[in-house]
């Protein structure tokens, strides 16, 4: 849906930042560093957010750094900033540690005898979370982003805007766009009539 | 406020992304708009989707 229009070529990869991830690529320590200072706070806070406990987040933020330094090539610098990577890397992860979190928790309450209605609470509500999941890594990079930090990261729709360099208008309608399709999905599994 | 600005507003107010003041005029809105009604149920229920990921842990 044009995901890769004139809309992205704002928040695409800036030059300083392709060479940050190149001094990673080589080795440099003082570059990691440099990159944590920047977005250390972001990536946490997508975290705590996401999974509701800080020491989790901080494990999260800390496999999300591990994984820049060990793979820094899964960074394309075509598909967004820096900031889009490191914040969707952040919430990837943390719904990973979320999902294990619950497939730990239906594995306890099967073994506990009765408790139905908590066991099919869990149940349903696990169904939603897994559907948000998929539905969120499906968006766009860019309404990805926006999402993110509107609803993880408690930011206005302005705040967005100026935090990704984009018109406020445009973030406006990246955040619409970006809950219509997560609406979508949930419908189409029959679980939107939940409340 | 406009039909076309309050719709506009609908994802950020349903992340609860506005100012006060834009909150409280898309509110207006909706009490006199049927068809805002129904996306900012759709819009609301997404974003409460994405508040039962956060509580999943």
């Amino acid at each position: 849906m044009g995901a890769r229009g004139a809309g992205l070529s704002t928040s695409m990869a800036s030059a300083e930042e392709l060479r940050l991830v190149a001094r990673i690529a080589t080795g440099d320590e003082a570059a990691l560093r440099q990159l944590y200072a920047r977005y250390g706070s972001l990536v946490y806070s997508i975290a705590v957010r996401v999974t509701g406990d800080r020491c989790a987040a901080e494990d999260v933020a800390q496999q999300v750094f591990i994984r820049v330094w060990e793979r820094p090539a899964g960074f394309d610098p075509e598909r967004g900033s820096l900031r889009t990577w490191l914040a969707t890397l952040a919430h990837s992860r943390a719904v990973d540690h979320v999902r294990r979190e619950q497939a730990c928790h239906r594995r306890e309450q099967r073994q506990l005898p009765g408790a139905p209605s908590d066991v099919e609470e869990v149940a349903t509500s696990s169904a939603v979370a897994e559907r948000v999941g998929r539905a969120v890594d499906a968006l766009p990079d860019d309404q990805r982003v926006a999402v993110l930090l509107a609803y993880y990261d408690a930011r206005t729709y302005r705040e967005v805007a100026a935090e990704l360099d984009i018109p406020e208008g445009t973030a406006k309608s990246r955040l619409r766009l970006g809950l219509r399709r997560i609406a979508r999905c949930l419908e189409q599994e029959g679980l939107g009539a939940w409340t | 406020m406009t039909h076309e600005e309050a719709a506009g507003l609908l994802g950020a107010w349903a992340l609860d992304a506005c100012e006060d003041a834009e909150a409280a005029s898309v509110e207006r809105h909706l009490a006199s708009c049927a068809d805002c009604r129904v996306e900012a149920a759709s819009l609301t229920r997404a974003a409460a989707g994405l508040g039962e990921l956060a509580a999943g842990a």
